[in-house]
């Protein structure tokens, strides 16, 4: 490891990161199917289904274009929609900033290309626990696209039979991941008015029907009842 | 078919709006000075992020989800491991639908 406060980017910390992801990646193989298959099902062709994937790399915001595919396709609704399912990114970026500000410019700016919420949440523990690497976020992130991506080609190749998730419960692996990061990471009370308010929030958009938005909005309100609790103590 | 002809302004649009979310955030706080009182509202913001995607996670699952959260979380006061953790959710939720259908 590097000497402690000074952010790098290496091949090293590429590797790390690709390493730890790996048990998430057979539920991203397993959603990058379905999405493929989903695809062919909306009239993409395989080669259209696959670059999709490679170039968009956000699961809600793909599944969510097919349906507005048209034809024609509805351009503007489709951009609105991926804004909204990923804005949340803005928020995972900022948290980011104050690690990656730190990197050379060109490597800040690739290194938020393949930014996705289990390779941030996997660099957000990581750096608490004293990493410096960024290559951590990056060598998860191009693994987690890699897989995505072959995921994506394998289901709209083959239209193949993706196998039931649910039974095998490998879709609570992500939510899985982000509660044991959570709790991993939990510092007792000083957290405790962002989960809360972050949780509320969440939950109120959910109800308000505004689904696209709750993640957005639920963290952004866990944010205002942290500050609102640190300038209302002691 | 539909064709890379016709969809390439769809995956282009949807790929610079994308990678405008994630490159973003940090061209923000880029912007403004790093004080003690931000870092602080940022480690909030990640405690935000992470209690929203559980939260929205498990408002969006059924019981066997919900199970799945909860193992996550013993097993990591427990042990710690974060491989233990996310196995355990994935078994909890598995064992969850086979007792109940």
């Amino acid at each position: 490891m590097t000497e402690l406060g000074k952010a790098v980017l290496t091949r090293r910390g590429c590797i790390r990161g690709a390493r730890e992801i790996l048990p998430l990646c057979t539920f991203v193989f397993v959603l990058a199917a379905t999405f493929g298959v989903a695809a062919r099902q909306a009239g993409l062709n395989v080669s259209v289904a696959t670059l999709m994937s490679a170039a968009v790399f956000a699961g809600g915001a793909q599944f969510a274009a097919l349906a507005l595919l048209g034809p024609p396709p509805s351009m503007l609704p489709i951009l609105l929609g991926t804004l909204a399912i990923n804005a949340r990114h803005l928020l995972l970026g900022a948290a980011l900033a104050p690690w990656l500000l730190q990197l050379p410019r060109w490597q800040r700016l690739f290194a938020v290309t393949v930014l996705s919420d289990a390779n941030w949440a996997q660099a957000m523990r990581a750096h608490a626990a004293g990493e410096r690497d960024a290559g951590v976020l990056v060598g998860a992130g191009f693994t987690m696209w890699i897989t995505w991506v072959i995921g994506t080609a394998a289901g709209a190749q083959a239209s193949m039979a993706v196998p039931d998730v649910a039974r095998f419960g490998l879709d609570a692996l992500m939510i899985g991941f982000f509660a044991a990061t959570l709790t991993g990471g939990w510092r007792g009370g000083a957290d405790l008015p962002a989960a809360i308010g972050a949780a509320l929030v969440t939950l109120a958009m959910m109800a308000l029907g505004a689904h696209d938005w709750s993640i957005l909005i639920g963290a952004m309100g866990g944010a205002a009842s942290g500050a609102w609790s640190d300038a209302h103590t002691r | 078919m539909r064709t890379l002809v016709e969809l390439w302004p769809v995956l282009a649009g949807m790929s610079i709006v994308t990678y405008l979310t994630r490159v973003g955030g940090m061209g923000i706080i880029g912007l403004v000075q790093t004080t003690p009182r931000l870092a602080r509202n940022l480690q909030h913001l990640a405690t935000g992020v992470l209690t929203a995607l559980v939260m929205a996670g498990v408002r969006d699952g059924d019981a066997a989800i919900g199970a799945a959260a909860i193992a996550a979380i013993v097993v990591t006061r427990i042990s710690g491991q974060l491989l233990a953790a996310i196995s355990a959710a994935a078994i909890t939720a598995a064992i969850v639908r086979a007792l109940v259908p």
